[in-house]
This record gives structure tokens, C-alpha cells and sequence, in this order.
């Protein structure tokens, strides 16, 4: 009867459990695969689709690869529903890396919906795209992120600040600098949402570009309790590193608190002096702390524990401590204090992450007297989650290690309770035999008492090992815990014998090491504790614990007088026992009749003689190798004292007096301590993940070395007074920022700063097609003008700028006030253009052979695609060299599938169009003579560099040719109205624009001292951008408004198209700041090829830069 | 052999600082004959580098002991050897016999396979490799930069019986979900010990795991960052999903999976956490409930993703939603209070703390301002406040001052130390003689809080060297589980007797007497009234006049042990 009560009970409750299970997503996680899922991807119900995207995501959650549904999928990411798009992002960016090709369709969407007026559309948007992760993209991401950095949803810069370090991640070193500014603006943000995520994205981006942080370290300080928990985290961390490395130690701080202490022992890193605070740190001294420890930690967070141990086992290279230099005091230093401040409330935080991160900065920075108050609020986090707590404790472990005092007084917040996991319980013995004093250890032992009868037994050997710890550490404790010790062996070498009990064997082992180390304290007082445990050989059975006081026995041989005449007793059972042993007990016994032997007495001798030799006889056929080989080398090592006769024998030969030194020093030296500063002693930043695995995790950092961020003065000063001393010291600091961005990125843009100096000697071309160059039109159209009429703007044929719409919403308000211009017109500075040429093959590398490259601006003849470089071959060996030709690798067929499809699309017709037009083929190069040919070239990608072979004195040497985008375009000529009209159907997303410097005019300006400045100013950038490209100019704005020096809305205007589709692109320059001092400019392009536009747009940038006598 | 180290002890006399190759030298020798042996006798085989790597660890150890060598390897790991996992200890052990198979089982997972090998017998951590696709050589050269990967780079819901039940990918550096049966085979080959390890470093990733009702939450990364940050942050989804679905276990996640993901898409983002504040999170993502559950049956469709951006992501208080409007406003404030006690074999309270929270519940229109005050907050030994707290006002005069949330959300957290007593006690007692045991439990009231005592209950684990008990209780229901877990579940306490747990355990045969004890767990609930003694003094709301106040208190037992 009750049964069937129970069954249909049983059943109500599926029933129940069904019931429940209605209307969630059990079916699809159950059978995902139950309907086709194709048409219902393609259905135009959006709950079909919403369907179809759930079946796909249960089977991702199962492991299986659906990513063959990828080009269905993406479709529905013009899907109007919110939830589908979640859905579809869920999808796109499980599997984007995957289908990079299929990936690019979305983007569309993508863009469009980062104009949506919904916040949370944009934030999706740019969320996944940024998720997305081809480089092909990542301009556009980039594009995308600094719009959202400026978007006036909160939510939406979170979500830039979160994307920053996604596009970081894609190793874009180009976009580098653009990528940190941006970090710098979100960290500048009112919002402290927006500052937690920027402070992540700083960690993971530049975690060392200080001068972020020192824009608004008191901002950043401010704000901080008020950012979300996890940027707290971050931030807390940050600041931290900022102020040490700006600033240095503090003074009063713990860190540095030995200085003061005792200099002398500070840098000694062996046993005495730790020895001595041992004994010292029986906690009356409430001060008290382990000097050398604190030192060791402070140095650890530094430099890293690895370098740091490494260096201190070489003690004579070590430098001296800290400098003072570096060190700072609190009561001077605001920064330190605001941090101090800031920081200490979050000890009351929610988060035990928090928390932690606050009492690692009051532990490295505070003041010593104010370390205690991180002590309480880290034992409350012991009361959280099991996993926290665990995490905790290995931090407070550490704190505890370096100032045992700070936790002294609260031992009992470390009694284990039966809940606690294993590790947990193993931490909190360790941290109470770290706290205990002579106070607390007698309630200390109470509770050892009770976790030695725990039934984990593993736990209670670590309780015995803890036992001896404490008894180590504090003097006056020995005796009663020896006692207890021994009953315990007593008892567990009776509860050991039952081999059903696991972990028994363990406690006795551990008791026994235990005592062991309280004994070798004081061997000598201890005799008869040693003698006991040498009758109780008989009882234990448990080998390592057997082995162990073997090990004893030959240590202690000699002390004593009751010992040494035992000797022969014990040898003799142990020599009997030898068979029966484990081989670990049977080397212990090895071992300790060789030692026995070496100090053996006169009397004794050849009783012991005997034994030994049997022993080795024995050893000698042991089962396990191990034995063996011991048994070989103590037979070697003892074969003097073997031979002879009476120890006190002396033995003649040299031969036998070097073995018996050899058995003195293997045998008959005293231990040292074990080094408690050993491998377990590694110290990481409190709170890092390092900590916790005890090595170094990849990207872990130590501390910043103390005031290695140098403040500059002229940091100080006004932006464009930087830019001045910036380049007067003639691109110092810039340019070397510049090479660290190029470095390693596209090599195309380091090849043309090694190629620019081979432009310098030599080719003095100038342009021969008069009828090509953009320039000469304008010489025709261009009414020479004079210096005194462009001063009196009046006079110049004014210009007034119809059309307002044009001037770009991002632009500057600089547009809005000054509505009319000048319009400029240039001498021909054809003349003056001279094309950069790029080293092919470098003379050491082809043998004496010298080949340049320059891009004409002559269009092809032959296709679109074909670009014209006149390559120039120069013989710089004495002989001479024969038959010099280039042709075209095949190898070049396949490239990235990716950018193929990119370019691919507008180029498929031209596929048969061969990548090289060949030249003529040089016969002979005479030594010091040149020649010049022009080949054409199609390249492939408009980064990547095409690969020929050239051929010479019958070799075959690879060379890469890599286009220069400024020539991947041509002249495309228009009127200012044309060019107005194009600009504005090309707006939003097709529009870039990128900020540099320009610096070419300052040293023109010194020159020519009578020209007119705008001119000259004019002139120069025209210049430059002309000899780096292929463009045409159209016009070249004034506002009118300008006052004599100042050079701020000056305008350029070039046009061209792309030469593989023919789409036109347009370039505007915008000028900003004093005709004499460092212009910023402000590149802008619009082309609907957004891609090659960016690219294009970051070489000009690039290209301005560039100082010019790099160039010429 | 002998020569080499004959050579080494006379020439460490003689030249005193020989130089660190020359000193490695004899143990490079000696170490190859051991391997040798090895591969011999055992037919295990190792690499040069672990060679190399064991000469120097063989060259520290008799430079540091300058004695015998075999011992100090015990000493010295001493305590660490069974903590050896998170030691991370270089010691060179021969691997267990059941090395082979192992390999074997991992080597289609061939990306790490020769990495497991080596991690899994504890030889020696090998740093997580990269796993990366794009720019590999770039990557290599460089090595492992700190943007290598981005915080959290995955997150793994296992079953409890190891099934991955979701993974959800973090970053553009997957991870492949064989880390998981990596995870699972050692949990399984190192118990329990494993499982509780918050911080795991795999041979590829560091693994962060926390277990909730079973699930096991695994989040991956492969570089340096808070590790609290990431449990807290798995505690928090923990917490979050529980709250969506009703509790938390295996059916439940699987039935919801598509809310699990939309969840965790929220909530973190590239690794780093999104939105985790729970009162935004309901707005984004629907929780299941019952209407949605039907309009899903009958419709067929209901979105659970809203279409607009919560406005507390906008405001400064982002923990709550702009102008909630509601018709009466209300707030209830409930001390949460769990006892802790420690009670030692000797009968002696050795630690009585009580670890509370302010749990509130506001249902409040606008935009509040709150102050909380209590009448007694001296004896508040610690606190920890939620995100709303300001921090001035108790630090001047220990006043919360606040905005609340809106809905149930936890305010502070506290801990009251040094009580002087229990309102209940356990006397137990054991007597063992000749493989049994005699064991009886007394459990009373010490000091009558005023309020009745519900569900008291003790539960223990019997010792696993008793193979059989036989107990019954004079009140209540008394229960063996076939771990040997005993719970005694006791309800109230009548007032006629004193509840009495007696009865006999069997020892296994060998045995004659207990020598392990086990602990007590005892379990009770009060409500109406806070142990700690804590008292709202009042609470005042400034900007509206109309207000319901609600106050109540409970105090349960939390980790209340007696010792036997």
C-alpha cells in the first residue's frame, strides 16, 4: 500500500518536474537537431528564426561545431528583433574567427546599426564587431570605437572602454598610439562606469604609459569609490603602480622600515640573522617583524622573486638598497596621501576582491603604524565563499611570513571548523603555527590537540608537522610537546599496524619528523627522547617513519654517552632487519652504518667493520637498483676505512688520504639548517594571480622600479609649447615613439625610412612628364601672387565658402566661427617634387649590386591595376655584373583569402592581368655605372609587398617590392565645386580623420626669410604630400580671419581616384596653429573604399610626420 | 661515479667557489645513470632539460644540507608534500605507474598532451602555451605579452557528473572545452582536495572553479589577474542564476540555457564584468516566469531581451533603476544572523561569534535617500557594506546613509566576536572499549533567547574506521546515510524531556578503540530575535512622507561545530 503511495508520489513529482520544464528551452537543449534548422534560419517569422538560432546555440553548448551554418546565420543580422540579434551575435562571435569571409558580410550591419538612436543597438553592435577579430576589419572596429568613446550613452562607452583591449589584442602596432589615446579620453570621463572599464583596458593595453595617469591621477583617486566594484579592482592597482613609480617607496612604510632597524643585517641573506628574529619573534614585542623577510618581500614585489633570487645567490654584485632618491615620505607627498585616503574605505567593500586590492596598497604604501587596519577587514573576508577564503589565506599567509605581529592577537579567527575544504585547513595550521606566541600557544595547542583525534587523517599529520613548527619557533614549548609526541607514536605505531587505515601511517611519519626537528635544536638535552625512539624501532613498521629515525641514528652516533654504546646493538638489529626492509628504509640503513662506521671508536671498529660488509654484501644484491647503485658507491667511498684495520690508523698514501677526507666530508659533517628561504619563499604582489600558483603568470608584472617614470618638465607646459621643444630637439621623443609603433607592424613602413636614405645620394630626378603632373596644371590656372597682396587678404580674390554643409561635423567650432576663406594658389612646385625610392636589394646582400625603386605618378598604360616604378640598378663592386633582369615569382598566386575577397571584388575581371610587366634586360653593369628601367607592377594587396625574383651574374635572388599606397591612387582632377558636392556624398562612415603634426615648414621658414609664411607653409605641405603620392591638388583655403601668425583653418584639398576601381577619394588638410611654431594637421579622407581609405589616411599621417631632412 | 663525486667534495675543498658548471658536472653524470636505471628497470624515460633540471636542484640541495641527500628531501617538503599541488614543488618524481594510459587518453588532444604528461605526475609546472591562431610567429618571438588574452577568456558549466553543460566563450583566444575532461580526470584522481581548490594552473590555463549546488562554474585565462576577481565574479553568475531560475541545478541551467547565455553575455564582456548588478540585469534579460512560461506555450514567441537600455546604466547610482514608481512605499529590514561556535573536546566554548547581514527590501518611488541607524553599533567588531553605502557618515557617526536599490538586495554585512554563550548545548559523550563504542548526545537549552528554537538538528560523520552504528533517539528522527553522514533532525525541543541521541558503534576487527573523533554539526533557527544583540535604533527616509517600515530578525546556527 505504501508503495503505491511512493510510486504515484514518484510520478507526481516527474509530473511536476514535466510541468515545470513546459515553456522553457528544454526541448532544444534535449533535441536540438529533431527539425531541419536550415529553413527555419531562412523562415520570415522571426520566432521561427529565434527557434532555429536557440537549436544552433544548444548544440554549441553541447560542443558540437555548427559553424557550417555560419552565411544563414548572418543573414538574420538585419533581424529587427532584439532577441534574434542577441542571438546572432551570440552565434557570430562564437564562430567569427572561424569564417573570417562570411564574418565580412555582417559589417554592413554593423555600421548601420551604430547609428541606431537606441544606446543599446550601437553597444551591441559595437561589442560584437569588436569581438570580431580579423584584422581586415579592425580599422573600421577602431573607426567605430573612437566615434562610441564620444557617445553620449554611458553604456555605450563602457562597452568602447571594453573593446579597446579587443582590438589591442589584434597586434595592430599602427593603431597602437591611436588606441592609447583613446584610453586616455575614457579615463578622462566624468562617468565612473566609463573609468572602470577604461582602467581595465589601460591595465591589459599600456599598464606602464604613466603620463595617461598623471593627467588625472587626482581625478582618477576621487572617483574611484563611486566605479563599479571590478574597475575598482583595476584601478586600485593602477594607481598604485603610478605612484610607485612616480614617486617611489614610502619612507614610513613597512617596505622600507628595516633601513632604520638595522642596516647591517639587512642585506645578509643567510641563517644567523633570520635565526636571531626567530628567537626574537616570541610576540611580547609587539613590533617585532622578520627583517630580512619584509626586505626580501619589499624587494620581491620590485623586481619579481625570480630575478630577485637569482641575483641573491651572487651577493657581491648586489647594489645597495633602496636610494633615498627613491623613496618619498607621506607627509610631504599629496599623491601618496590621496591614495592612502581613497583607497582605505574600500576595505569596507563588498567584494573581497576589493578589498584585497586596497589592503595590498595600505600594506605596500602606509605608514607602518597605519598597516593594522587592513588586518581586520581581510579576517572578515575569511567568513565568505570556501573559494575566496582560500585565496584570501594565501595572501594573509604572506603578510603573515613578513609581520607575524599583525595578526597575533587574532589566532582565533584561524581555528578550523570541520566545513573548511583541505587547503583551507592546511593554511590556517600554517598561519597558527606563524601567530603563535607564548601567550596564545598554550590555547593554540589545546585545539592541535583536537585536530590530531580529526578523522582526516591527512589533516592530522599536518596538525603533528604544525606541532613542530611552533615548537621551533618558540623555546619554552619543547618539552610538553615532546611528550605528547611521543605518546602519540606510541599510539599510532599500534593503530598503524592496521593497514585498512589510511592516512595513520602519515601521522606517525610526521610525528616522528616532528620530533625530529624539535630535537635537532638541542640534540644533546634531548638524549633520552632520541634513545626512546630507538627502542620504539621495533614497534613501527611504517617504513618512511622507520627510515626517519635510522637516519637518527647515524646522526646522532656520536652524541652523547649513552648513545655510542647502544651503537653496536642498534647496527646489529639493523643489519639483521636489513632483508625485511622497504628499500627506502634499506638505503637509511646504508647510510647510517657508513656514518656509524666513519665516527666509529677505536673498540668497536671491527664489530662494525663486520657489519657493514655484510650490510654491503647484502645491499650489493638488492632487488632494487637504487640500493644497488648506493651500495656501490658506499663500498668505494668507504673501501679505506674497509681496509684497514684500526680507525685510528693513519693511512699513508695520498691516494687513501683524499678518501679519507672525502668520507670525513660526506659523512662527517654537521647539517645545516634547511633554508627556509628557500623555493616556497616567493613573493608576488598581494592579490595577484602569481601569489596563488607561487610562479609567475605570463603578464604578471612586478612593481614599476621606484620614480622610474621621470617627470618632465615640459610635460607641464602647454601642448604646443611640448610640440616645439618636441622637434626643436629635432624629433627626439617622437620620433622615437614613431619607431616603436612601426616596428615590427607592416614592415612596408620601416622599409621606407631605411629606403629614404639611399634617396639622398645620388638620383636628382625630377619629374619628366610635364603633362601628367597635377602640379603644372595649376602653374597654368595660377595667377602668380604677390607677398604684399596675400597679407592684404582684402586684395586676394576672395573666396566665400557657400557651402557650410561641407564643413564636417567633426571638425573643430574653428569651422563654424570663420565661414569665409581665401582661396591660395601655389608657384609650380613640380620642380621641387622629388619621389622617395626604396632600396630593393641592398649592395651587401646582392654582391655589390645596388638596386632602388621609385613610384612615378605616370599612370599605366597597360591596365589599371599596374602601377609604374622606375627601378634603378647601380654596380658599387669592381666587377662587372651581367645580365640583370626582374621577373615575377609564381609563388605569388595565393595570399590571405581574406583581403583577397576585399580587393578581389573590384579586381576579379583583371585576375588574368600579369603581375609584372617585364623590363628589359640589362646585359652588363660596368663597376660605377647605372641604369635605370621602368617595369609596371600589380599588386596584389595594397599592404603586402609583391614578390620578384632578379636575376644577375646567373643568380636568383627573391626580392619584395612593396607598394607605396600614396601610389596606389591617381590624379583625378576636379573643380572645387565638383569636389564639394563628391565630399558631401561621401559622409559618416566613409570619412575618417586622423590628427599628426607637421613640422617641414619651420626650417623652410628660417631660410627663405622673404617669403610670405602661408605660402611657404603652403608650399611645403604640398610638397610633401605630393613627393609621397599621387594626387592632384584642387585648392588651398585661407580663412579669411587670420591674423599674420596664425596659420589655424588653412585648408587643402586633393583629389585623386583609386587606381585598381577607379573610385574617387578625396583628401582634406586641415591646418591648426602658428605659422612658425609645430602645425597639427588634421588629415581627413573620404572614399567609399573604407579600407584603402584607412590605410591610406594613416600613411599620410605617417608620411607628415616625418621630419624632412629624413626625407631629402 | 665515486670518482665524480669524490672529485666534487675534494675540489669543493680545495677551490672553494668552483664555478656553476663545473660543480653541475658530476651531478649531470650521476643523473644520467640514474635515468638510465630508469629507463632500464622502469622503462620510463626523460628528457634532457628535466635532467639538467634535476642536477640543479641536485647541486642547491648539497650546497644547502652539504649532507646526506636522501633525508632532506622529506624534511624539507615536510609539511608542503601534501599540499604539494599548489606548492608547485620542483621535485623530480618518477611518474605513477598509470602514466602510460594516461598519455594515451590525451594524446588526441595533442596540443597539450605532452604538457599533461608532465603536470599531471606534479614534475614540474609548464607555463599555459599560447593557443593562438593569427600572427603565431610574432607570437612566439615575443613570447606571452601581457594582452596575449584578456582576463576571463571562457566559462564552462559542468554537471556534477563532469558533462559540460555550456561553454561560453569570452574572448577571440578559444578554449577548447578538452581543459574541461583534463579538469574532470583529475578531480576524480585527486578527490576531493581538488575540487576544493579555488585556483587550478592546468598545463594550458590557469582554471578558476567555484561549486554551487553541485555545478561546478570553471572560467579559464592564461594570464595574470585577481583571482578573487574571477571567483567573485563566478560567485556572483552563481548567485544571479539561481535568483533567475529558481535555484540552480542540472535540469534547471540545461532547460534555460538560452537565458544562461544572454545572462553572461551581460554580465561580462570581453572577459571583463559587464553588468552583474542584478536589479539592471532584470531589465535587460526577462527572468523566466510563470506568464512568460505560458505566452511561450500559447504564442509561441516571447522575447525575454528587452529592447531598451536599462536607464541605471546611465545614472550615478547604477544600482538603481530611474523613478520606479510604486503605490505604497514600503521597506523591510531583516538581521540575517548566523551563529558560529566552537565548541572543544574539553566542552569549553572556544569561539562564539555571529556573523550577520541587513537584508532590505525596498519598494520605494524616485529617487530615496535612506539613513539607517543603530542603537548599539559599538558592538559591530567588522562590516562590509553594499555599494550604495556612503562611507563618510559611519565613518564620522556610524550612520548608513544611502540610495537603495530597489527589490531585495543585502545592505551590510557584520560580525559581532566574543559572545559569551549558546542558547543551545550538545553534551556528548563516548565510551569505547573492545570494538564498541557507547555514544550519547544530550542537546538542551543553555539560555532561553525569549523565542522559541526551531529546527535544531546536529548532524556527524561517523569515522571510517566504524563499520557499523546502531542509534536511536528518545526525540526526533535519526538518519544514516550510506557515506556515514548521521543526522539527527530534533525540531523543537519538548519540554518535558531532554532530547537524547544513544546508541553503539561497531569498530572495524582489529580495532579496540576509538582513537578518532567526530564532529558535531548542530544546526537551529530562531526567529524574532538577533543573537549578536544588535538593534535598529530607526530609519529614516527624507523625501517621502508616506512610508511602510518593516522590521524583523532571525538568527540561524552557521558554522556551529562541537567537538567530541
Amino acid at each position: 500500500m505504501f508503495n503505491q503511495f511512493g510510486s504515484t508520489a514518484e510520478t507526481l513529482s516527474k509530473a511536476s518536474a514535466v510541468m515545470l520544464r513546459i515553456g522553457t528551452d528544454a526541448h532544444l537543449y534535449d533535441d536540438p537537431e529533431d527539425v531541419n534548422i536550415v529553413p527555419l534560419l531562412d523562415s520570415k517569422f522571426e520566432s521561427e528564426k529565434c527557434e532555429a538560432l536557440k537549436r544552433l546555440l544548444a548544440l554549441i553548448a553541447q560542443g558540437f561545431d555548427v559553424s557550417n551554418f555560419f552565411p544563414q546565420v548572418v543573414k538574420n543580422v538585419a533581424s529587427q528583433s532584439s532577441e534574434v540579434k542577441k542571438l546572432v551575435y551570440l552565434y557570430l562571435l562564437h564562430y567569427a574567427e572561424k569564417r573570417p569571409n562570411e564574418a565580412l558580410l555582417s559589417i554592413n550591419y554593423f555600421q548601420k546599426d551604430l547609428g541606431d538612436p537606441n544606446p543599446l543597438v550601437r553597444a551591441w553592435a559595437l561589442r560584437t564587431m569588436a569581438g570580431i577579430r580579423l584584422h581586415v576589419i579592425a580599422p573600421l572596429a577602431l573607426a567605430a570605437v573612437s566615434k562610441c568613446v564620444r557617445d553620449p550613452a554611458v553604456y555605450v562607452r563602457k562597452c568602447a572602454a571594453n573593446a579597446l583591449p579587443k582590438l589591442h589584442d589584434l597586434r595592430l602596432e599602427e593603431h597602437a598610439p591611436a588606441i592609447e589615446e583613446l584610453v586616455g579620453i575614457l579615463l578622462n570621463d566624468h562617468s565612473p562606469g566609463v573609468v572602470g572599464a577604461a582602467a581595465a583596458a589601460f591595465t591589459s593595453i599600456c599598464p606602464n604609459n604613466f603620463k595617461l595617469i598623471r593627467k588625472n591621477f587626482k581625478k582618477l583617486c576621487q572617483i574611484l569609490p563611486d566605479v563599479e566594484e571590478w574597475g575598482q579592482i583595476l584601478l586600485i592597482g593602477t594607481l598604485l603602480r603610478y605612484v610607485v613609480a612616480r614617486h617611489g617607496l614610502v619612507r614610513e612604510s613597512l617596505m622600507l622600515s628595516i633601513h632604520g632597524l638595522d642596516n647591517n643585517g639587512f642585506y645578509e641573506k643567510d641563517g644567523p640573522v633570520r635565526d636571531i628574529t626567530f628567537d626574537k619573534g616570541d610576540g611580547d614585542n609587539s613590533d617585532s617583524f622578520d627583517a630580512n623577510l619584509v626586505s626580501l618581500v619589499s624587494r620581491s614585489y620590485i623586481e619579481g622573486p625570480d630575478e630577485y633570487l637569482s641575483r641573491s645567490s651572487f651577493p657581491e654584485i648586489e647594489s645597495s638598497a633602496f636610494d633615498s632618491k627613491e623613496t618619498t615620505s607621506i607627509a610631504y607627498n599629496e599623491d601618496v596621501k590621496i591614495l592612502l585616503q581613497c583607497t582605505s574605505p574600500l576595505l569596507w567593500s563588498n567584494n573581497s576582491a576589493v578589498v584585497l586590492a586596497a589592503a595590498g596598497v595600505q600594506w605596500i604604501m602606509a605608514p607602518l603604524e597605519d598597516v593594522k587596519k587592513i588586518v581586520k577587514p581581510l579576517l572578515f573576508l575569511l567568513r565568505s565563499s570556501s573559494a575566496s577564503k582560500y585565496v584570501v589565506l594565501c595572501n594573509i599567509l604572506v603578510f603573515a611570513k613578513a609581520v607575524p605581529s599583525l595578526f597575533t592577537p587574532h589566532f582565533e579567527n584561524f581555528f578550523i571548523c570541520s566545513s573548511d575544504a583541505y587547503q583551507v585547513k592546511a593554511h590556517k595550521l600554517e598561519m597558527l603555527s606563524l601567530i603563535a606566541t607564548t601567550s596564545s600557544i598554550a590555547s593554540i595547542l589545546r585545539e592541535f590537540e583536537d585536530y590530531i583525534k580529526d578523522p582526516d587523517r591527512r589533516f592530522a599529520a599536518d596538525t603533528v608537522a604544525a606541532i613542530g613548527l611552533c615548537a621551533k619557533r618558540l623555546p619554552s614549548i619543547p618539552t610538553t610537546c615532546l611528550d605528547g609526541l611521543l605518546a602519540l607514536v606510541r599510539q599510532e605505531s599500534f593503530a598503524g599496524d592496521l593497514k585498512s587505515v589510511d592516512g595513520e601511517a602519515g601521522v606517525l611519519v610526521q610525528a616522528v619528523m616532528s620530533i625530529q626537528t624539535i630535537i635537532d635544536r638541542d640534540p644533546l638535552s634531548h638524549e633520552k627522547v632520541i634513545i626512546q625512539l630507538f627502542r620504539s624501532l621495533d614497534s613501527i613498521k611504517v617504513a618512511p617513519a622507520r627510515a626517519t629515525i635510522i637516519w637518527m641514528v647515524g646522526v646522532y652516533c656520536s652524541l652523547g654517552h649513552i648513545i655510542p654504546r647502544m651503537l653496536t646493538t642498534i647496527t646489529k638489529y639493523l643489519a639483521w632487519s636489513f632483508k625485511s626492509e622497504a628499500s627506502e628504509t634499506k638505503l637509511q640503513i646504508l647510510n647510517t652504518t657508513a656514518k656509524v662506521l666513519a665516527s666509529a671508536e677505536v673498540e668497536d671498529f671491527q664489530m662494525l667493520k663486520r657489519i657493514v660488509v655484510y650490510v654491503l654484501e647484502l645491499g650489493e644484491c638488492d632487488l632494487s637498483y637504487d640500493v644497488r647503485d648506493r651500495t656501490r658507491f658506499l663500498k668505494k667511498v668507504l673501501s679505506c676505512k674497509l681496509a684497514c684495520h684500526d680507525p685510528a690508523e693513519d693511512s699513508v698514501t695520498s691516494e687513501e688520504n683524499i678518501a679519507a677526507h672525502v668520507v670525513e666530508h660526506v659523512f662527517g659533517r654537521k647539517l645545516k639548517p634547511s633554508s627556509p628561504l628557500a623555493m616556497h619563499n616567493r613573493f608576488y604582489l598581494p592579490g595577484s594571480l602569481s601569489q596563488i600558483v607561487l610562479h609567475a603568470a605570463p603578464g604578471y608584472e612586478p612593481l614599476p622600479k621606484p620614480c622610474s617614470y621621470v617627470f618632465e618638465e615640459h610635460d607641464q607646459l602647454s601642448d604646443s609649447d611640448r610640440q616645439r621643444e618636441a622637434t626643436a630637439d629635432l624629433n627626439g621623443s617622437q620620433e622615437s615613439s614613431e619607431t616603436v609603433d612601426e616596428d615590427g607592424s607592416s614592415e612596408y613602413d620601416s622599409e621606407s625610412y631605411s629606403g629614404s636614405d639611399f634617396s639622398s645620394d645620388g638620383d636628382e630626378r625630377t619629374i619628366s612628364n610635364d603633362a601628367a603632373d597635377p602640379l603644372i596644371q595649376i602653374s597654368e590656372i595660377d595667377v602668380s601672387t604677390d607677398q604684399e597682396e596675400l597679407r592684404s587678404k582684402r586684395a586676394l580674390d576672395l573666396w566665400l565658402d557657400d557651402q557650410p554643409s561641407t564643413s564636417n561635423q567633426t571638425s573643430s567650432a574653428l569651422d563654424r566661427n570663420q565661414s569665409s576663406y581665401a582661396k591660395i594658389s601655389i608657384g609650380d612646385i613640380g620642380s621641387r617634387v622629388k619621389p622617395k625610392s626604396y632600396a630593393l636589394l641592398d649592395p651587401g646582400n646582392g654582391n655589390g649590386l645596388k638596386v632602388d625603386y621609385t613610384f612615378l605618378s605616370e599612370v599605366s598604360t597597360v591596365s589599371p591595376l599596374h602601377v609604374c616604378v622606375e627601378v634603378l640598378f647601380e654596380n658599387i663592386s669592381t666587377e662587372p655584373i651581367l645580365e640583370v633582369n626582374l621577373e615575377d615569382e609564381e609563388a605569388m598566386k595565393e595570399s590571405d583569402s581574406a583581403e583577397q575577397t576585399l580587393v578581389g571584388k573590384a579586381n576579379a575581371s583583371f585576375n588574368n592581368v600579369p603581375t609584372l610587366i617585364p623590363m628589359e634586360e640589362i646585359s652588363c653593369l660596368e663597376p660605377r655605372q647605372s641604369a635605370k628601367r621602368l617595369i609596371q607592377v600589380r599588386f596584389h594587396h595594397h599592404l603586402l609587398p609583391t614578390r620578384l625574383t632578379l636575376h644577375y651574374n646567373g643568380k636568383k635572388v627573391p626580392v619584395k617590392l612593396r607598394p607605396d599606397l600614396g601610389y596606389l591612387v591617381k590624379p583625378f582632377s576636379m573643380s572645387i565645386e565638383e569636389f564639394l558636392a563628391t565630399e558631401s556624398r561621401l559622409p559618416g562612415m566613409f570619412e575618417y580623420s586622423r590628427r599628426c603634426t607637421f613640422t617641414d615648414h619651420v626650417k623652410d621658414s628660417r631660410k627663405e626669410n622673404g617669403k610670405d609664411r602661408f605660402l611657404s607653409i603652403c608650399e611645403s605641405i604640398t610638397l610633401k604630400v605630393l613627393s609621397n603620392s599621387n594626387l592632384y591638388l584642387v585648392s588651398v583655403d585661407l580663412p579669411v580671419a587670420n591674423t599674420l601668425e596664425d596659420a589655424t583653418g588653412l585648408r587643402l584639398r586633393f583629389s585623386s581616384k583609386i587606381l585598381s576601381s577607379e573610385i574617387p577619394l578625396l583628401i582634406t588638410i586641415t591646418v591648426e596653429g602658428k605659422c612658425t611654431e609645430v602645425l597639427k594637421l588634421t588629415v581627413k579622407i573620404n572614399c567609399e573604399e573604407t579600407v584603402f581609405g584607412l590605410n591610406l589616411l594613416n600613411r599620410i599621417a605617417n608620411f607628415m610626420v616625418e621630419p624632412v631632412d629624413q626625407q631629402n | 661515479m665515486l670518482l665524480c663525486k669524490a672529485s666534487l667534495g675534494y675540489s669543493k675543498k680545495k677551490q672553494g667557489h668552483a664555478k656553476e658548471q663545473e660543480r653541475l658536472v658530476p651531478w649531470i653524470l650521476w643523473r644520467l645513470w640514474k635515468n638510465r636505471n630508469c629507463l632500464f628497470f622502469q622503462g620510463n624515460e626523460y628528457d634532457a632539460q628535466q635532467l639538467i633540471q634535476k642536477a640543479q636542484e641536485d647541486v642547491v640541495e648539497w650546497e644547502e644540507r652539504d649532507g646526506d641527500e636522501e633525508h632532506l628531501n622529506k624534511v624539507q617538503t615536510g609539511l608542503r608534500t601534501t599540499s604539494a599541488l599548489q606548492q608547485a614543488t620542483h621535485k623530480w618524481m618518477p611518474p605513477p605507474p598509470h602514466s602510460k594510459e594516461l598519455v594515451q587518453a590525451v594524446q588526441r588532444k595533442t596540443s597539450w598532451a605532452q604538457s599533461i604528461l608532465v603536470t599531471s605526475e606534479n614534475l614540474k609546472y609548464s607555463r599555459p602555451k599560447s593557443t593562438r591562431k593569427k600572427g603565431k610567429a610574432k607570437a612566439s618571438e615575443r613570447g606571452i605579452r601581457a594582452s596575449e588574452a584578456d582576463m576571463l577568456q571562457c566559462i564552462f558549466l559542468l554537471s556534477d557528473s563532469g558533462e559540460v553543460m555550456l561553454e561560453k566563450q569570452l574572448t577571440g583566444h578559444r578554449v577548447d572545452r578538452s581543459i574541461c575532461a583534463w579538469f574532470w580526470d583529475q578531480s576524480i584522481c585527486q578527490g576531493d582536495s581538488f575540487k576544493s581548490l579555488p585556483v587550478i594552473a592546468s598545463p594550458t590555463h590557469y582554471l578558476f572553479q567555484i561549486v554551487r549546488d553541485g555545478i561546478t562554474f570553471l572560467a579559464c585565462s592564461q594570464v595574470e589577474m585577481p583571482p578573487l576577481m574571477a571567483i567573485e565574479f563566478l560567485c556572483r553568475v552563481a548567485d544571479v542564476l539561481s535568483d533567475y531560475l529558481g535555484g540552480l541545478n542540472e535540469d534547471l541551467v540545461k532547460d534555460n540555457f538560452i537565458i544562461v547565455y544572454e545572462l553572461l553575455d551581460e554580465m561580462i564582456d570581453n572577459g571583463f564584468p559587464l553588468t552583474t548588478e542584478p536589479s539592471i540585469l532584470r531589465e535587460m534579460i526577462a527572468p523566466p516566469n510563470l506568464v512568460s512560461k505560458m505566452l511561450s506555450v500559447v504564442t509561441g514567441n516571447a522575447s525575454n531581451v528587452s529592447d531598451t537600455l536599462p536607464s541605471g546604466t546611465a545614472s550615478c547610482v547604477p544600482w538603481r533603476p530611474t523613478e520606479p514608481k510604486y503605490s505604497s512605499n514600503e521597506v523591510y529590514v531583516e538581521l540575517d544572523e548566523e551563529m558560529d561556535a566552537i565548541i572543544n573536546r574539553d566542552g569549553e566554548l572556544v569561539k562564539c561569534e555571529v556573523y550577520g547581514e541587513v537584508q532590505m527590501n525596498s519598494q520605494l518611488t524616485g529617487f530615496p535617500d535612506l539613513t539607517l541607524s543603530f542603537a548599539n553599533p559599538s558592538i559591530l567588531e567588522d562590516m562590509r557594506f553594499h555599494p550604495c553605502v556612503r562611507f563618510r557618515p559611519w565613518e564620522s557617526h556610524q550612520v548608513l546613509s544611502f540610495v537603495p536599490p530597489d527589490g531585495q538586495f543585502k545592505l551590510m554585512n557584520y560580525r559581532v566576536k566574543k559572545l559569551k554563550n549558546t542558547p543551545v548545548y550538545v553534551k556528548p559523550q563516548i565510551t569505547s572499549d573492545s570494538g564498541t563504542c557507547r555514544i550519547s548526545v544530550l542537546v538542551g537549552v543553555r539560555t532561553d533567547p525569549g523565542k522559541t528554537i526551531e529546527s535544531i538538528s546536529l548532524s556527524f560523520q561517523l569515522p571510517h574506521c566504524v563499520s557499523s552504528a546502531d542509534l536511536s533517539s528518545n526525540h526526533g528522527t535519526v538518519t544514516i546515510l550510506s557515506n556515514k553522514t548521521c543526522t539527527w533532525t530534533i525540531g523543537r525541543i519538548p519540554n518535558d524531556k531532554t532530547p537524547c541521541l544513544s546508541g553503539t558503534l561497531t569498530l572495524e576487527t582489529g580495532l579496540e578503540r576509538l582513537h578518532v573523533f567526530p564532529t558535531f554539526r548542530l544546526g537551529f533557527k530562531i526567529m524574532g530575535i538577533a543573537l549578536s544583540g544588535l538593534r535598529i535604533e530607526k530609519l529614516d527616509l527624507k523625501t517621502l512622507p508616506r512610508l511602510y517600515k518593516g522590521f524583523r530578525a532571525q538568527t540561524r546556527a552557521g558554522e556551529f561545530d562541537v567537538r567530541l
